[in-house]
């Protein structure tokens, strides 16, 4: 039982709504891991801050009257930090680009109740552009993946994707075993 | 002036949990793969335990001290 509840963590059949039937995972994509480090690392120097003004001030809070208040509002003051910090990291896991063996499956959370799913199927693709711009994303490996469909539709720009020419290439393999009618292998690029 | 600081402070923890209750449910619910699950899990432990010492700090806080 406890094995159960403990491999939810280390595995995932990586299933998700609305999958149909035969369809399978090929990739799971998420933006670069820098992306969410930008607003938690900023959270983090805002905890740092009550235990500054506590090393600074620490004679006139402790001897204080408002000790035990000092205490609880930075508890508060925690509590608030966590709340933060787990909401980016939530839009951060929730913005996922989603590649099966029949079509891609782009879910963009912009708050918690705002939510934008597209989908385009993968025999439809013609031409996939890879854009790697700027001095962190060339060294960090990241960038956006430009899916082009016929001329008149919408293309389709997937941002700040971690190996973007890794990815270009498992969705062009798939594109042609799904041509091909073969079912593609489901590759671990970004879990 | 106690009962007033005591509602703020139910206020306070009402909404924490209401927040705490949002996060949680969209990462169960609407995460796809193992990030997510593991992101909820370290959220609930960590609102626990974060949970426990404000609670802990509230508690041991004498609001007439304030006035004395």
């Amino acid at each position: 039982m406890i094995e159960r509840i403990i491999a939810v963590f280390r595995e995932s059949s990586r299933s998700f709504e609305g999958q149909g039937k035969g369809e399978e995972v090929v990739l799971l994509l998420r933006k670069h891991p820098f992306i969410a480090l930008v607003p938690v690392s900023t959270i983090s120097f805002f905890a740092l801050v009550p235990v500054l003004v506590f090393l600074i001030f620490y004679s006139a809070v402790v001897s204080s009257s408002y000790f035990g208040l000092i205490l609880f509002l930075a508890t508060v003051y925690y509590m608030a930090l966590w709340l933060f910090a787990f909401y980016y990291l939530a839009m951060y896991t929730l913005n996922t680009v989603v590649v099966t063996n029949k079509r891609i499956i782009e879910r963009t959370q912009n708050g918690f109740f705002d939510r934008q799913v597209s989908e385009l199927h993968i025999y439809r693709i013609q031409d996939i552009t890879v854009l790697v711009k700027g001095i962190m994303p060339t060294t960090l490996h990241y960038g956006d993946i430009l899916v082009q469909t016929a001329a008149s539709e919408k293309e389709f720009i997937f941002r700040q994707i971690p190996h973007p020419e890794e990815v270009k290439n498992a969705i062009m393999k798939a594109v042609s075993m799904a041509n091909a009618g073969v079912k593609p292998a489901s590759e671990a690029v970004n879990n | 002036m106690q009962a007033a600081f005591n509602l703020v402070m139910a206020l306070l923890y009402l909404v924490f949990w209401g927040a705490t209750f949002v996060i949680f449910y969209h990462l169960t619910r609407f995460g796809i793969g193992v990030q997510p699950k593991r992101f909820a899990a370290a959220f609930f432990l960590g609102s626990v335990v974060l949970f426990g010492i404000s609670l802990v700090f509230a508690a041991r806080f004498d609001f007439n001290s304030l006035f004395s």
